[in-house]
């Protein structure tokens, strides 16, 4: 299946036929038609909230179905599919395995991703039960387009900006703190996309208000998402990062560079909040992920790895 | 509409293209004639790009690129700038990911020339090079241009390398197809559907273009 398709690819760039090309031509207009079928579902997605409350009561009804046994405080089972903020990559294999010994008839399916991203993502219903966001906005916004389940908000800690360079970088963090950002030695600096990532918005918002952004504006490279921007200056792309606490500060990148944590007060906070989809699937152990996030063992992971809890 | 996007997408295109031009026509004359051996490992390092995910081509360039690697070190030593995030960083991703789609359609552009037209001149003390631009490219010329126009409109439509070695800049390298994956990201649908629109129209051309010069060249 695959050499027959490798196969055709060849044989339409060698193209020594006529018959070739109009089949590229028929593939042409095969998208289109598609493009065109396409547009009738999608074009009702982005005013979700005149086609949800229906669609999703349905799901949710289902979802309470599969877990019946749900009164009881013991045995769910199911699985949860989260769509997580990427600064939680790392806490988030600390956070399953001790879920696991907690629940264990609970399976956690996670993807990493840019808050926003997500955002736009489930406005259009993405199959998720869960959402991690870096950015407690975006789960109150679900739940005013009538897509998250009502009251399920909630905050699980507090991220942190920090400066990361790699540890064999000429530029000196501990001395120079912010000030390395105007070093020419910083010709690239990470972050992630403000359009879309939380992260990024902070970092674009602590430039301004410490009166950099003027002069890093125009060496910003803009990451997907904030673990992408830690990619970078890992790999010695990008010189120096504006990145999350909580991704340079785990095991696997502890020992890889040094980092500045940059002014609290130069950026509106992080607060990290989540929020349980309509159609979630699998609502009793999304609530059972969410409880465990809030209890003590979870916030202690959380704080470790740099999201600290909201009072302290 | 993106209009800088839109101008440096062009560009990028337009350098991709005759970079490919000069690069690939003599790659492609020593494939279509030679016997050698090496003739396949060379066709399958022309062809990579066709099966290898750009996300595969986007990891190595990043580390070939980056300031540690051996090229990225020289670069930086007389440029004094790095190649990835850079314009001329994503001009060398893109001509490596589109070898495939000028190399080939050059090859078998120039292997369908006539082998005893190429000789005739030979013998008739016409030098080699000479051969190549009086006799070999009057014919072979479609070929060659179906190339160039698909390397153009794949360039215009490539994504996934650069995601990963661009680094969204606004006017360096944030292409059309970055700018729609931005937008659709931050829910802007409108300029989203606007530039979709645009590029669905421009590859519907440029692919009827592509099949013109075909029934040419069968016609003749």
């Amino acid at each position: 299946m695959w050499s027959r398709f490798v196969r055709q690819v060849f044989l339409t760039l060698d193209d020594q036929s006529a018959s070739t090309t109009s089949c590229l031509a028929t593939g042409a207009l095969l998208w289109v038609a598609l493009f065109l079928t396409g547009c009738q579902p999608t074009a009702t997605q982005p005013a979700p909230n005149s086609t949800n409350p229906s669609s999703a009561s349905g799901a949710n009804a289902e979802g309470d179905v599969t877990e019946a046994g749900d009164s009881a405080h013991p045995a769910v089972s199911g699985t949860v599919r989260i769509a997580a903020a990427s600064d939680l990559r790392f806490a988030f294999e600390e956070l399953a395995k001790e879920f696991a010994r907690i629940e264990s008839q609970v399976e956690l399916q996670v993807t990493f991703g840019a808050s926003g991203a997500f955002f736009a993502q489930l406005s259009n219903e993405a199959p998720f039960d869960l959402f991690l966001s870096a950015d407690i906005d975006f789960p109150r916004k679900l739940i005013a387009q009538g897509q998250g389940v009502a009251n399920s908000e909630f905050t699980y800690g507090v991220g942190e900006l920090v400066l990361w360079v790699r540890s064999d970088s000429p530029l000196k963090l501990r001395e120079g703190g912010m000030r390395v950002l105007t070093d020419p030695r910083a010709a690239k600096i990470a972050i992630a996309n403000p359009d879309h990532a939380p992260y990024g918005r902070a970092a674009v918002a602590a430039l301004k208000s410490l009166e950099l952004y003027e002069s890093a504006k125009d060496r910003l490279v803009l990451a997907e998402n904030v673990s992408q921007a830690v990619q970078w200056v890992d790999t010695g792309a990008a010189d120096v990062g504006l990145v999350a606490a909580s991704l340079v500060t785990a095991p696997a990148l502890r020992d890889m560079g040094d980092s500045f944590v940059v002014p609290a007060d130069s950026y509106p906070p992080l607060v990290q909040g989540g929020v349980i989809l309509n159609w979630a699937k699998a609502p009793g152990a999304a609530e059972r992920f969410r409880v465990f996030l809030m209890s003590e063992a979870g916030q202690a992971i959380l704080n470790r790895y740099g999201i600290r809890n909201q009072n302290g | 509409m993106d209009w800088t996007a839109l101008k440096l997408t062009l560009a990028l295109a337009f350098s991709t293209t005759s970079i490919l031009l000069l690069l690939g026509l003599p790659v492609a004359a020593w494939l279509a004639s030679t016997r050698s051996r090496w003739r396949y490992v060379v066709e399958a390092v022309v062809a990579l790009p066709l099966v290898l995910p750009p996300t595969v081509l986007g990891f190595y360039l990043l580390w070939g690129m980056g300031p540690r690697s051996v090229v990225g070190g020289y670069y930086h030593q007389f440029t004094g700038s790095t190649l990835p995030f850079t314009f001329p960083g994503i001009v060398i991703a893109s001509v490596l990911y589109n070898l495939p789609f000028a190399i080939r359609p050059f090859t078998s552009a120039l292997a369908a020339v006539d082998r005893r037209l190429i000789e005739a001149a030979w013998c008739l003390g016409v030098s080699r090079f000479e051969t190549f631009a009086r006799v070999t490219l009057p014919l072979a010329w479609r070929g060659i241009l179906t190339g160039l126009v698909l390397t153009f409109a794949h360039t215009i439509g490539e994504f996934g390398v650069i995601l990963m070695v661009g680094g969204n800049v606004p006017g360096i390298t944030r292409t059309l197809s970055m700018a729609v994956y931005d937008d659709v990201q931050a829910l802007r649908y409108d300029a989203a559907a606007a530039t979709s629109l645009w590029m669905l129209g421009f590859s519907l051309v440029t692919l009827m273009f592509v099949q013109t010069l075909d029934r040419g060249r069968n016609s003749r």
